[in-house]
């Protein structure tokens, strides 16, 4: 799977059909386009975890996956130009400005862009961005550094990487996940698809 | 009361009670998530408003009873600066309609400024949140001292429908709530307006009165009433040519939706009475009926034409279902041949102006648009009020974003940025999808339905955000690159 250079990813974007096209939107400028890259943006949501009376999430149960979600997320809309702290160890979930749409033959990670990661700054962790993929990616923000980072919804914290994903002729299959069309921070949502039940068995507590 | 206990110091304790704890919870309140810089202004009115009344409480020594209801007041106004948050409200669209409302009004200490907030009402309402915080204290507070916390500033509060706030086509009603400050901005002169055209409706009305037996002090109220009819219906109508130019057929459309579940053929009558039976003429009020309504905004805004290009340049990427909508929506121009004014009339002089208003119906619709129509004329000139043309091509480009699940902000142009979308077209295209998919409905499961409607909703805000964010950088990008 070979990374696609700035040639390929600029054809990919200008192809003509939505269902072919890789779309990165808005770009504000085309020096957003690096070589081997596309730089992308912090958007305005963001979700804080928060220490509460709650004592662990144990997402294995069904009703307590829905129920905890109020007292330990608190989801935030950031205006723009004002600042937002990021505490060493912390854990946010914000979002990318731009709308992506993943074409099936384009597989892509997102990855800190370097300058920001010298600081301590880590913008993902579940990094992939699958073929077909649609939506604005929920970003896992977490300061490894020593000292509180100063952060803006619009800043170009990220990169997007992206990849060939024809192997043999053939494309992948199209992503149409949970996350799919999503605009906004995101909680993971577990109990959405069938094979969550699953959770319910790993978890079951042996009397 | 308690026997040996003073009325008036009790109810003055309570009073001050709850002052204190108002005072506390406005200073809690975080401007960090008010939508636009009003909603700070009108919080420090009313933090003014309730200082000074704390100070003044020992010194004016108002009645007691008066100043436990005024303060039970503040707490409302209270809550609808507390409202005013963007977790409800979307900050794109209202920062997008205070853009316009500065240019119509200007900016300056004396010119009126909005806060956008949130009712329980399924509608939209503008008041002068200023002006009923000063006539609430009129009876507590001096003079002098009112007109020093005013400083010559309105401060109007916008109510969005709260049962509908992520229904970002609906903000097409905003446009219509600006057209009710331009009229109270210039009263006077549309009221020589309407003079200039109401004689046939105020010739058949006077006929229709001198045949009643009633006196003549009844009939010159009933001749008054319904003139202030005339001139209620002459508002609303004015406001929606209003909301028609700004916002264009999205308006049609949220007008027609927020019409779903009411009598479409009422002229709705407020009409209320005194005790004595006489018809309150100062507090009566008159709505159009919706057919009416609708019909002169499908005409104000051209939709017959719009909605058959867009068909024709749907065409182009083959959905015959969207194609099929926007013919449905062509069919919009709803004859209003039927209006009818409902109610029961509570005493024989309101049952007259029930049925003056019935019986001169056709005429006071003729006479009521010609003179919505004159007055426009005017007041677009003199309040500098944008025309938006919708440009077709564009709403084409975003609808087919919308049918791929890609977020309507951009049209494309060949270049790798595309053009962004005006705020006007992202809201017709979303306006229009909207109905293409409430109208196919029974097509489908209610499950796709409402996930399909939720997409919908989730990308026109991203894109009007997004698109928001991108012309203020344009603008700065340009000022650096000189």
């Amino acid at each position: 799977m070979s990374v696609l250079n700035q040639a390929e990813i600029k054809r990919r974007m200008k192809r003509h059909s939505y269902d072919e096209k890789l779309v990165v939107t808005p770009l504000l400028s085309e020096a957003q386009l690096g070589p081997g890259s596309i730089d992308i943006r912090l958007g305005s949501t963001v979700i804080v975890p928060k220490k509460t009376y709650v004592d662990s999430q144990d997402l294995t149960v069904r009703s307590e996956s829905h129920r905890v979600v109020n007292r330990l997320y608190e989801h935030s809309k950031l205006q723009y130009h004002t600042r937002f702290v990021l505490h060493p160890r912390q854990l946010i979930l914000g979002v990318t400005f731009e709308y992506l749409a993943i074409p099936t033959d384009t597989f892509c990670t997102i990855m800190t862009r370097s300058s920001w990661g010298r600081l301590g700054l880590v913008v993902a962790t579940a990094a992939a961005v699958l073929p077909g993929y649609k939506g604005s990616p929920t970003l896992e923000l977490t300061n490894l550094g020593e000292s509180p980072l100063v952060l803006y919804p619009g800043l170009p914290i990220a990169q997007l990487v992206c990849h060939d994903a024809v192997s043999e002729g053939s494309s992948a299959a199209s992503y149409h996940g949970r996350y799919a069309y999503s605009t906004e921070a995101e909680l993971p949502k577990f109990f959405v698809k069938d094979f969550d039940d699953e959770l319910g068995f790993w978890g079951r507590e042996k009397k | 009361m308690v026997e040996g206990v003073n009325e008036g110091d009790v109810l003055l304790s309570k009073s001050f009670l709850l002052l204190h704890r108002l005072q506390r919870e406005l200073q809690s309140l975080d401007d960090y998530s008010f939508p636009t810089d009003a909603t700070g202004l009108a919080l420090g009115l009313l933090q003014s408003a309730c200082n000074t009344l704390r100070e003044q409480i020992d010194r004016i020594r108002p009645n007691p009873a008066a100043l436990l209801n005024r303060v039970f007041f503040l707490r409302k106004l209270a809550n609808q600066v507390a409202l005013s948050s963007t977790t409800r409200i979307h900050w794109p669209v209202t920062k997008y309609f205070d853009t316009i409302w500065s240019e119509v009004f200007g900016v300056g200490a004396d010119r009126p400024i909005v806060f956008y907030s949130l009712t329980d009402d399924h509608n939209y309402h503008l008041h002068k949140f200023s002006l009923n915080l000063i006539d609430e204290l009129q009876d507590v507070l001096d003079e002098a001292r009112i007109k020093e916390l005013l400083a010559g500033q309105t401060i109007y509060c916008l109510e969005l429908a709260s049962a509908e706030d992520f229904n970002l086509p609906l903000y097409a009603n905003i446009g219509h709530e600006l057209g009710h400050a331009v009229v109270a901005a210039s009263r006077r002169e549309f009221i020589a307006h309407l003079d200039q055209h109401a004689s046939p409706f105020l010739t058949a009305t006077k006929a229709g009165v001198e045949s009643l037996s009633l006196d003549s002090e009844a009939k010159g109220r009933v001749t008054r009433s319904a003139a202030k009819i005339f001139i209620t219906i002459a508002e609303e109508l004015f406001c929606d040519r209003i909301a028609s130019q700004l916002v264009g057929p999205a308006y049609l459309l949220s007008l027609y939706e927020i019409s779903w579940g009411q009598d479409l053929t009422a002229m709705m009558l407020r009409l209320p009475a005194t005790r004595t039976g006489h018809a309150k003429t100062s507090d009566i009020h008159a709505y159009p009926s919706f057919n009416f309504r609708i019909a002169l905004a499908s005409r104000w805004t051209q939709a017959d034409a719009f909605f058959h290009e867009l068909a024709e340049g749907c065409a182009q990427f083959g959905d015959q279902a969207i194609c099929s909508t926007l013919e449905k929506l062509r069919t919009l121009q709803i004859d209003h041949s039927t209006d009818h004014c409902p109610g029961f009339a509570l005493t024989l002089e309101v049952k007259a102006i029930q049925d003056i208003i019935s019986s001169n119906m056709d005429v006071l619709k003729a006479c009521v648009e010609k003179a919505v129509e004159s007055f426009e004329l005017s007041s677009t000139d003199r309040w500098k009020i944008p025309h938006h043309k919708c440009i077709v091509s564009d709403v084409v480009a975003l609808i087919d974003r919308l049918n791929h699940n890609i977020v309507p902000n951009i049209v494309p142009d060949n270049t790798l940025l595309g053009q962004p979308a005006s705020f006007h077209a992202i809201l017709n295209a979303s306006a229009v999808y909207r109905l293409h998919h409430l109208l196919g409905r029974a097509l489908e499961d209610l499950d796709v339905f409402q996930e399909k409607v939720d997409i919908l909703e989730r990308l026109t805000s991203k894109a009007l955000e997004v698109t928001f964010i991108q012309r203020i950088f344009s603008v700065w990008k340009e000022g650096v690159d000189k």
